[in-house]
C-alpha cells in the first residue's frame, strides 16, 4: 500500500496518512481520580476512601516510569492526558494511542461482583476524560476493561459500551486461577466477538497469587518478570486448543507486553501436540499456529534484548511477525521503545505494517485521520 | 560409528509394590501412589499405562505389570537404535504429603535401582543411574547423595520439577553443596502423581492432556531463573543441571527476558555478576524432545539452531518407553553431522565427565 | 559560544561537585558532570536504545556485601542510570559496567573537557 509523501501530506492539508499506531499507552489512574463513577452500594461500601487492592508485590531498585514523563503540573506520569498528548503526539510520533488502563485492572482477589463494579466506573471515567473531554482530536483510543472472575458481569460490561466511537478493545489482565479458553468465559468472547471488539491481554503486577509459578513463588522481581510471559503462553494454548477460534470465528486477541518470542516454541510444541492428541481436542479443526496468525496480534514491546540485533529480526520473520506484530511504546514506563528506532531496524518491506496497518487492521481504525495542532507543532517546532 | 549415550530411559518397577520391598518398617506398609503420572489421563496407547509403549509391557505382562520394567528389553531398544549407554531417570512420585516418607521412598527407589538395573545382573555396564533426593528435606538429601555418591555406576543428583519453592533458594544450598562437591550434576525432571503439587500452569489447571503435555517441560524456567538470580553458580561455579523433559525451545525466550530486564533491576541481585545468558552455557542442558522441534526450512532450522544455541544445549534422549519416544535419527536431521554428533554424544561426555565411565569415553570418538 | 571545536559550557563554580549541566552540543546534547572534582562530558544518547541519558538519576553502586545476602552501597554520585531501561554506566570512564567484561561493551560517547582560565570548556565538537 502507498505511503503518503511529506509533500502529498501538505497539499491535503485535511488529513494525514496513519503511520504509527501505539499500541501500548497507560493512563495511570488512582481511585480518587474515578470512585465517583463506581456504581452503588459497592462505592459506599468499598471504594470511597481506600483502595483495597494489593499493589504490585515485586518492587525493584528501578523505577517503573520513564523520569522524563513526570507532567510539569504534577500528578505522577501517566496522570495528565494532556501532557502525555504532548509527549505521544509531538514529542513522538504516534497517530493514535491505545489506552489501557494500569492500577485499575482486574486482581480476582475480591468480589467479582464488586470487581466488575470497580471496573465499570473505570470506564466511565475512560469515556468521560480521555475519552472524552480530552480527546479533542480523537487519537486517544481506550479499553473497556472487565474481569475475567466474572463472565457475566464483563459481558453486560461490553454491551454497555460496545459502539462508543472511542473504546477499541476489551482489557483483560493475564493472571487468571483459570486458562482463558476454558468455557466458563465463553459469555466475555461471544460479546465482544459480537460488538467486534478485540480483547487485549495486558501484563500486569497486582494480585499475589498471579506471581504462583507452578514450582513456586520466585523472590526477586527479576525472575518475576521475566516469567510472566509463561502466563500469556497458557493462555494463547488454552484459546487454540479449547476451539474457542471456532466458537468465535469473529474474535480478535492482542497480546500486549507479553513478549512474543516465545511463539516460535509455542507455535510449533502446538503443532506437534495437535498432530498425535488432536483427537483429543475434536474442536480444533486446523493447525493451532494459523489460529494463532489469524486471530492474535503481539505487541513489539517489551523487546527482547538479542545480540545481534538481526537474530531479533530473523526470530520476527519466522514467526510471521510481518503479519502479527503491533507496534507499542508502553507509554510512560520505563522500559519503552521510541518509534524511529524501531522502525528503522524492522526490515523494510513490513515496516507500514507493523508500526500501522496490523493496528488499523485490528481496532478498525481509520487510514487516514485529521490534520490537527499536533501536526502543526511537529512541522514547525 | 560414534557411541551414542542417551541421557533419558525411564526404568520402571516390574509392579508398583516392588518399591516396599526395597523399604523397611514401619514405613514401608505405607500407600505409594503409582508410579506413572496422573494428573491428566493420557489419550495416549492403551490403558491404564497409556503413556508407556505397549511394545514395552514386560513378556507374558499380567494387569500389574509395568511397561519399561524389564532390563533386557530396555538393552534391546538401546541396541536395536545404535544406543550405547542410557542415563536411566527414575519416577519417585514427586513430593509426597509426608516429607519422611519421601525421603524413604527416594532411598528405596535407589536400591531398587541399583539391584536391578546397575549391578552384575544386567550384564555389561550400559546403564548409568541417577540418584533421587527429597528436595523438602535438604538435611536427609544431604545424606542420601554422601550415601550414593562413592557409587561409580550414579552420574547425577534427579529432584522434581514441581516444588514449592524456586531450586535457587538458599534453604536448597547444602544440597548442591553436597552435588557440587562431587561433582555431581542435578537433573530436575516432573515426577508427580501423589498430588502435592500447585497447578502445573501458572494460571491454573488446563482441562485436556494436550494443554498440559504442550506446555510442560516449559515449566524449568522457574528453576533456571531463580539459580541464576540467585547467584548459585557464582557460589558453586562447577555446580551443572539438566532437565530432562526437554525445554531448550523455550530457552532463547526466557533467556533474552532475563537479559532485557537485569540491567534494570541488578542492584537487587548484585550477586549476580555476569548477565543472565552467560551463566546458560556452563551450567544448563536440557534433553531433546520430540515435540519441541520446529519445521522450518532448511535455512529456518540452520538459523533457528544457531540462534537457541542448541549444538552446545542438547542432549540427545529417547525418553523410552514413554509414547514420546525418539530415536537418534529423529534428532534434528536437517544439521551437519558435527553438530549432531555433539548432540548425540560429544555433551553428554562432557556433562558427566567427572563420573561416566572411562568405558563410554573409550567407546566414543 | 562556540569557537571551532570547542564549546564554553560555562564557568567552573556553575558545576561544583555531584552537579551537571546539559549543554545542546550536536544532535542530542552533551551532559558535563562534576563527579568528585573530575569533570566528564557524555553524550545524551544511551548506548543502548537511544534513550535521553542524561535526564537519569546519579546515583551509587550495588555490590555483594560481606554477609551472604548484604548489599553493600558504594560509589555514590559516580554511577548514572538511564532514565528508560535502567542501565548503569560509570560516568567517568562512559562504559556500561555490567558489560565491561562481556562480549558486547557498550560506551557513551564522550568529549575531551578541560578548565581553561575559570572556565568549563569541551573539546571536539
Amino acid at each position: 500500500m502507498a505511503v503518503k509523501t511529506a509533500g502529498a501530506e501538505r497539499a491535503s492539508q485535511r488529513e494525514v496518512a496513519v503511520r504509527v499506531v501505539d499500541a501500548d499507552v497507560h493512563p495511570t489512574l488512582s481511585v480518587d481520580m474515578f470512585s465517583e463513577y463506581i456504581p452503588e452500594p459497592w462505592r459506599s461500601r468499598y471504594y470511597r476512601q481506600s483502595l483495597p487492592m494489593v499493589g504490585g508485590l515485586y518492587g525493584s531498585v528501578m523505577s517503573f516510569h520513564r523520569e522524563d514523563t513526570a507532567p510539569p503540573g504534577g500528578g505522577g506520569p501517566g496522570s495528565d492526558p494532556e501532557f502525555a498528548a504532548k509527549q505521544l503526539f509531538v514529542d513522538e510520533k504516534d497517530d493514535y494511542a491505545i489506552l489501557i488502563p494500569m492500577s485499575a485492572s482486574a486482581n480476582q482477589l475480591t468480589n467479582p461482583e464488586a470487581e466488575t463494579a470497580f471496573l465499570s466506573g473505570v470506564n466511565a471515567f475512560q469515556a468521560e476524560t480521555w475519552l472524552g473531554k480530552h480527546n479533542w482530536h480523537g487519537r486517544f483510543k481506550g479499553s473497556i476493561v472487565v474481569s475475567p472472575a466474572d463472565p457475566e458481569g464483563a459481558a453486560r460490561e461490553i454491551e454497555r459500551w460496545a459502539g462508543h466511537p472511542h473504546f477499541v478493545q476489551v482489557g483483560m489482565p493475564l493472571g487468571s486461577r483459570t486458562p482463558f479458553g476454558n468455557p466458563r468465559h465463553d459469555p466475555i468472547w461471544a460479546a465482544a466477538a459480537r460488538a467486534g471488539l478485540p480483547v487485549g491481554f495486558h501484563f500486569t503486577t497486582t494480585a499475589s497469587m498471579n506471581w504462583l509459578t507452578p514450582a513456586g513463588f520466585p523472590s526477586s522481581y527479576l525472575e518475576a518478570h521475566a516469567l510472566a510471559s509463561y502466563q500469556a503462553m497458557t493462555h494463547v494454548a488454552s484459546f487454540v486448543l479449547e476451539g474457542v477460534f471456532e466458537k468465535f470465528p469473529a474474535l480478535k486477541l492482542a497480546w500486549i507486553e507479553t513478549g512474543f518470542t516465545w511463539l516460535l516454541p509455542l507455535m510449533s510444541r502446538l503443532d506437534n501436540n495437535w498432530r498425535d492428541l488432536g483427537h483429543e481436542v475434536p474442536l480444533v479443526k486446523r493447525a493451532p499456529s494459523e489460529y494463532i496468525k489469524d486471530h492474535m496480534r503481539f505487541s513489539t514491546q517489551a523487546l527482547d534484548d538479542v545480540a545481534p540485533f538481526t537474530d531479533l529480526v530473523r526470530v520476527m520473520e519466522l514467526v510471521e511477525g510481518e503479519r502479527i506484530l503491533i507496534f507499542s511504546t508502553d507509554y510512560p514506563h520505563h522500559d519503552t521503545d521510541d518509534p524511529d528506532w524501531l522502525e528503522a531496524r524492522l526490515p523494510k518491506a513490513w515496516r507500514h505494517r507493523v508500526m500501522a496497518d496490523n493496528a488499523i487492521e485490528l481496532y478498525g481504525l481509520p487510514r487516514m485521520r485529521p490534520w490537527d495542532t499536533f501536526d502543526d507543532q511537529r512541522a514547525s517546532p | 560409528m560414534a557411541a551414542v549415550i542417551d541421557t533419558v530411559v525411564h526404568p520402571l518397577m516390574r509392579r508398583n509394590d516392588v518399591l516396599q520391598q526395597y523399604m523397611r518398617e514401619p514405613l514401608k506398609r505405607l500407600f505409594v501412589a503409582g508410579s506413572y503420572r496422573s494428573m491428566y489421563p493420557a489419550p495416549t496407547g492403551d490403558p491404564p499405562h497409556g503413556e508407556f509403549l505397549a511394545s514395552a509391557n514386560p513378556k507374558d505382562a499380567g494387569p500389574l505389570d509395568l511397561p519399561g520394567s524389564d532390563p533386557t528389553m530396555t538393552l534391546a531398544f538401546l541396541d536395536e537404535n545404535g544406543l550405547d549407554f542410557a542415563v536411566l531417570v527414575p519416577l519417585t512420585r514427586g513430593l509426597n504429603a509426608s516429607s519422611n516418607h519421601n525421603t524413604a521412598i527416594c532411598a528405596a527407589t535407589n536400591d531398587w535401582l541399583t539391584d536391578v538395573w546397575l549391578g552384575e545382573r544386567a550384564g555389561r555396564r550400559r546403564f548409568y543411574g541417577s540418584i533421587c533426593v527429597n528436595p523438602r528435606d535438604p538435611e536427609a538429601a544431604v545424606a542420601e547423595i554422601r550415601r550414593w555418591a562413592k557409587n561409580p555406576a550414579m552420574v547425577q543428583v534427579v529432584v522434581p520439577m514441581l516444588v514449592h519453592t524456586p531450586y535457587g533458594q538458599r534453604v536448597y544450598h547444602p544440597i548442591w553443596a553436597e552435588a557440587a562437591s562431587h561433582g555431581l550434576p542435578v537433573a530436575v525432571r516432573n515426577d508427580g502423581g501423589s498430588g502435592l503439587e500447585y497447578p502445573p500452569t501458572p494460571v491454573g489447571y488446563p482441562r485436556f492432556f494436550i494443554e498440559y503435555h504442550t506446555l510442560a517441560s516449559g515449566n524449568f524456567g522457574t528453576h533456571l531463573a531463580s539459580l541464576i538470580t540467585e547467584g548459585v553458580f557464582e557460589k558453586f561455579p562447577n555446580l551443572k543441571f539438566v532437565f530432562p523433559d526437554g525445554g531448550h525451545d523455550v530457552l532463547s525466550h526466557l533467556g533474552w527476558r532475563l537479559d532485557t530486564t537485569f540491567p534494570a533491576c541488578r542492584g537487587e541481585t548484585p550477586w549476580v555478576k555476569k548477565m543472565p545468558t552467560e551463566y546458560l552455557a556452563g551450567h544448563f542442558r536440557f534433553a531433546s524432545a520430540r515435540h519441541e522441534r520446529p519445521s522450518f526450512d532448511a535455512q529456518g532450522m540452520a538459523d533457528w539452531a544457531r540462534i537457541s544455541d542448541a549444538e552446545t544445549l542438547v542432549m540427545f534422549g529417547s525418553h523410552y518407553p514413554h509414547w514420546t519416544v525418539m530415536r537418534p535419527d529423529e534428532l534434528f536431521p536437517e544439521l551437519p553431522e558435527p553438530a549432531r554428533d555433539r548432540m548425540l554424544a560429544g555433551n553428554a561426555l562432557d556433562f558427566y565427565r567427572d563420573r561416566i565411565g572411562a568405558e563410554a569415553a573409550a567407546a566414543s570418538r | 559560544m562556540k569557537a571551532g571545536g570547542r564549546y564554553v559550557v560555562g564557568s567552573v563554580d556553575e558545576l561544583p561537585p555531584g552537579t551537571m549541566k546539559l549543554v545542546p552540543v550536536g544532535k542530542f546534547g552533551v551532559g558535563v558532570y562534576n563527579v568528585g572534582g573530575e569533570l566528564v562530558a557524555l553524550t545524551n544518547y544511551c548506548p543502548h536504545r537511544g534513550g535521553p541519558l542524561c535526564q537519569g538519576q546519579v546515583i551509587g553502586w550495588a555490590e555483594q556485601g560481606e554477609r551472604p545476602w548484604e548489599i553493600r552501597w558504594s560509589r555514590p554520585g559516580e554511577i548514572l542510570r538511564c532514565p528508560w531501561h535502567q542501565w548503569e554506566f560509570e560516568i567517568k570512564s562512559g562504559s556500561a559496567i555490567i558489560y565491561q567484561e562481556s562480549k558486547r561493551p557498550y560506551s557513551i560517547r564522550m568529549y575531551p573537557v578541560k578548565v581553561e582560565g575559570g572556565e568549563v570548556v569541551l573539546e571536539g565538537v
